[in-house]
């Protein structure tokens, strides 16, 4: 679990990541990293197949790439010296002019994935508006997005906050297009296969925590914040929405399956799901960014 | 007779044909959340 918990820094340079493992069972083992430069403002955390530990940070726009043990094996991306006067967030204030993407280089990266290569997929993020894909070594290939990788756009290619991401067993990518309320799916050399829009209306008289417009592209039902596909021969896509606050499962061709949750704090509702992870089909695992929380779902379908 | 015979080799013909399934429109799948899952210690953490 990577999160925003730590004390040290100041509010609005916030060096307050810290990575927490615990064990299957949710009792804590450990704190890994503390005060690692990269550490600043978390985003997400993913293990490899290799159990190594990826940490995306949209505060030092960074993704590390730590061992099982903790040490630092891979560094992408280069953290500001400061990120006081910069940051903003354009998800949910008037459009910032942003400056060109650099390859090599991230805007507020969002998550990390791979193909069966080992091939290194960013979605990259808040300012930068595309996804990159680098060897496993790290060396850069490509980037893929509007213009000049940090345009908002709504074509094929194009995104607006792509805020997850998650690959498939075949290598294809499936982005959480968040602001464009779609979860765009590529295959492992970038190129659009199709998107996946899940309509599904909100029940009647359905809340959104946190007082927002919920015309708001963010908040839009069945706008993508998080992804995870589960292993195994048979995958399935969980996406999860912050309004009506749900979970969906998906065939990895967009049919939706079925859908569960809402907002709220108390157990079984969510305050906008900001991780997902599914180890199987009827086992997920929800990080909540309103409640400071993991739930520990167990899904019982009738069919 | 002809005519009617043809009738009934089309009808017959599209009873032979496989249905495609019945499009479900998706459902609320119940689920069940583990009280207390994660145990975090107190604060300071542990180092």
């Amino acid at each position: 679990m990577y999160t925003r918990s730590g004390a040290p820094g100041h509010i609005v340079a916030p060096q307050a990541a810290q990575l927490f493992e615990f064990a299957p069972d949710g009792s804590f083992v450990r704190e890994i990293g503390q005060n690692l430069y990269s550490m600043a403002w978390a985003h997400a955390v993913r293990i490899d197949k290799d159990d190594n530990i990826w940490l995306v940070d949209n505060g030092s726009d960074m993704i590390v790439k730590l061992s099982p043990a903790g040490q630092v094996m891979l560094v992408l991306g280069r953290r500001r010296e400061s990120v006081a006067s910069t940051h903003t967030h354009p998800a949910l204030m008037p459009e910032t002019p942003t400056p060109p993407a650099r390859d090599t280089s991230f805007n507020e990266p969002t998550d990390v994935a791979w193909d069966p290569a080992g091939n290194i997929f960013i979605s990259d993020g808040y300012k930068n508006m595309s996804v990159a894909k680098l060897d496993k070594n790290g060396k850069w290939i490509k980037r893929v997005g509007k213009g000049n990788g940090a345009e908002a756009g709504s074509g094929p290619g194009e995104f607006n906050n792509p805020h997850g991401i998650a690959a498939d067993a075949a290598g294809n990518m499936y982005v959480a297009d968040r602001s464009n309320g779609r979860v765009q799916v590529l295959d492992s050399d970038l190129k659009f296969v199709r998107n996946i829009v899940i309509d599904i209306p909100p029940p009647q008289g359905a809340t959104l925590t946190g007082g927002y417009d919920k015309t708001l592209a963010p908040f839009r039902p069945g706008a993508p914040w998080a992804v995870c596909i589960t292993p195994g021969p048979k995958q399935f896509l969980f996406v999860a929405d912050a309004y009506p606050g749900r979970v969906y499962k998906l065939a990895l061709d967009g049919t939706v399956l079925g859908y569960f949750g809402t907002d709220g704090k108390e157990l079984k509702q969510f305050n906008w799901i900001h991780a997902i992870a599914c180890p199987s089909e009827n086992e997920v695992l929800v990080a909540e960014l309103l409640t400071w929380r993991v739930q520990k779902l167990l899904l019982k379908p009738s069919r | 007779m002809k005519s009617l015979s043809r009738v009934a080799a089309l009808g017959l013909a599209l009873l032979a044909y496989p249905l495609p399934a019945l499009a479900q429109a998706p459902q609320e799948i119940p689920f069940d959340s583990v009280p207390n899952f994660l145990k975090m210690p107190p604060r300071p953490l542990p180092r």
